[in-house]
């Protein structure tokens, strides 16, 4: 410490012992005989006291004390207590009711100006495992309800019930008094139930959070929702559309009390929605709901179907192997190189009125250069009719999933008359 | 201070002569005025002698005569504001450095004290009034050592800046 300018710094603070001994004399001269008492009711508690340490330690400390204190105001505060729920809550929620009532209302909005208009409105039931009903009914018609009990009038009713091998369907026009009843075998059993009017809340608990937004609070028949909104292809990612799903939930659990989803048209008006009401979360629902009603006097046709499914254990298409998919007029689409596996076969058989069908199914897996090549034919709106060919003289019928982004095509191959198990012994190979 | 309490006033004494210096200096950054600076020292010494019984932590002692000095300068300033606001005859110059040593480079520096931060003078004057006493300098301040050492440093190096931006006959 003894730079230039330290030295020049002692000298600066000389000047204030100038004086000083005539200065305190001043001082001590014109003092009181004596300094006032402590002021008893001054004697005020003090943490810092007890603190000690400098000014910084004390406020770390204070600070550590501080952030202590929220932690622990965060830990017990109830989380639900104003609208602390979160998109997890609802998704929590979903994933966990064992019975559901709802009621889907389809809606037509011609502008942007008028109200929406109702199409369609189904009653769903769900239970836990598998048991599923809807009852459509009828909007704007004066037809007579043909269900005596019904306090609706209603057209149709479906009732599914699903198990991991079997499926039964009933669909009854409750109108025409027709009913149709499909049971359906699964061999091996399927892993996941497609229950229809699940849907609905399985696509909804598919969305992540980073997807939705707090849109704010809204009393729904008395109850205080918090409302959350995605955009409509977080709802439906494989479909591409323009619009938005918003789902209200109760401020205190997460339970969804309303759902609306709107689509919109490329110039952003709305064109049509759907709204999800009438929530009643687990429900007590009696089995019987989900039981054939009695059907005298109605005409019923029964298909039984069943769907044996193997997997290859080869998957590449032999070298030899001429495949190619084409259009009807001929045209060229895929051919062996736009194949990374062939994955599957299923022999599927329907008995319809003692008629048997039975259809005989591969499934092809495209590289992304066959993907992209039947995406351009979907986005075309082409017509997605295709012959697929093995082996240079039978020509099958080739159609692609619905979901256009599927990985792959099934291939009908019925006419080759051959099983799953023999396609893949004569095709297909276990090499590169 | 227990002396002092009881009306030694030679006790006192002792307590002036120890921390005098630093408060002058304090009031000094103020007035920029030697004169006014003792006065106004001399003025935190009566009232901190009045109000000794208010004082809970003797170990506070200088802490509290700081915020003293603190309190007298502002009324001082207030004062000396308007003052200024009826006086139309005196010049913004009269709050100006006036010059007590004939060392040009000295009033330079003392000019230079009082444009640096309040921590910083702080730090300047405790050390360098109190015998370059870390020790001292840090409990009058109630700081740690490093971050005592943090803001004498950080003081020194504005100050050698400051200086730098002089002209050349001024340095």
């Amino acid at each position: 410490m003894n730079s230039p300018i330290d030295e020049k710094l002692k000298r600066v603070y000389e000047v204030f012992y100038h004086d000083h001994d005539r200065l305190r004399g001043n001082l001590l001269g014109s003092l009181p005989a004596q300094p006032c008492e402590p002021p008893l009711s001054r004697n005020v508690f003090k943490l810092w006291y007890f603190l000690g340490g400098t000014k910084m330690k004390r406020q770390i400390v204070a600070a550590a004390i501080a952030a202590a204190i929220m932690l622990l105001a965060l830990n017990f505060w109830p989380v639900n207590s104003k609208d602390g729920i979160a998109w997890a809550d609802v998704v929590r929620q979903i994933h966990e009711v064992k019975s559901l009532v709802w009621v889907w209302n389809e809606e037509e909005i011609d502008s942007a100006y008028s109200a929406p208009k109702v199409k369609g409105r189904w009653k769903c039931y769900y239970k836990d495992p598998g048991m599923s009903r809807e009852d459509h009914f009828i909007v704007g018609t004066t037809q007579p309800s043909v269900l005596p009990d019904a306090t609706e009038r209603c057209n149709r009713i479906n009732i599914r019930g699903m198990t991991p091998t079997k499926s039964n369907s009933y669909d009854l026009a409750v109108l025409e008094k027709k009913a149709w009843i499909q049971i359906t075998t699964f061999s091996p059993p399927i892993t996941r139930l497609p229950t229809e009017a699940m849907a609905i809340w399985s696509k909804l608990g598919r969305i992540t959070s980073d997807k939705t937004c707090k849109i704010g609070h809204k009393e729904i028949n008395g109850i205080a929702c918090v409302g959350f909104e995605a955009h409509i292809n977080a709802f439906e990612p494989r479909i591409p559309m323009k619009g938005k799903v918003r789902v209200w939930s109760e401020k205190d659990t997460g339970i969804p009390v309303l759902v609306e989803l709107q689509y919109q048209a490329k110039g952003g008006t709305y064109i049509s929605g759907t709204t999800i009401d009438h929530i009643q979360w687990n429900a007590v629902l009696s089995d019987d709901l989900f039981k054939l009603p009695d059907l005298k006097g109605w005409k019923v046709e029964e298909v039984r179907s069943s769907s044996e499914q193997v997997f290859f254990s080869c998957t590449r298409l032999r070298n030899d192997i001429p495949f190619q998919v084409r259009r009807k007029d001929g045209t060229l689409i895929l051919n062996v190189a736009d194949v990374f596996s062939m994955k599957k076969g299923g022999i599927y058989t329907t008995l319809t009125n003692g008629k048997l069908k039975k259809q005989v199914e591969v499934f092809a897996v495209l590289n992304q250069e066959g993907r992209d090549k039947i995406k351009k034919i979907w986005a075309k709106g082409q017509n997605l009719e295709l012959l697929a060919d093995f082996n240079g003289k039978s020509q099958s019928a080739g159609y692609v999933p619905i979901s256009n982004n599927g990985p792959g095509i099934m291939i009908d191959i019925t006419s080759m008359n051959i099983t799953p198990k023999e396609f893949e012994d004569n095709y297909l190979t276990s090499g590169n | 201070m227990a002396a002092v309490l009881g009306g030694d006033k030679l006790s006192y004494a002792e307590l002036y002569d120890r921390y005098t210096p630093l408060i002058r200096a304090i009031c000094y950054d103020t007035t920029r005025n030697l004169t006014d600076a003792q006065d106004l020292a001399q003025e935190v010494f009566l009232r901190a002698y009045e109000k000794l019984g208010e004082l809970r932590d003797t170990e506070l002692f200088s802490r509290w005569l700081i915020g003293i000095s603190r309190m007298c300068c502002k009324e001082w300033l207030r004062g000396h504001l308007q003052l200024r606001k009826h006086q139309t005859t005196l010049e913004p110059e009269n709050l100006e450095t006036k010059e007590i040593s004939n060392d040009g480079q000295i009033e330079e520096l003392r000019s230079a004290i009082t444009k640096l931060p309040e921590k910083e003078r702080l730090a300047l004057h405790a050390f360098y009034l109190q015998e370059n006493s870390v020790e001292d300098a840090c409990r009058t301040l109630d700081m740690s050592k490093s971050g005592f050492y943090r803001i004498l440093d950080r003081a020194r190096k504005r100050l050698a800046k400051l200086m730098q931006s002089l002209p050349e006959d001024k340095r």
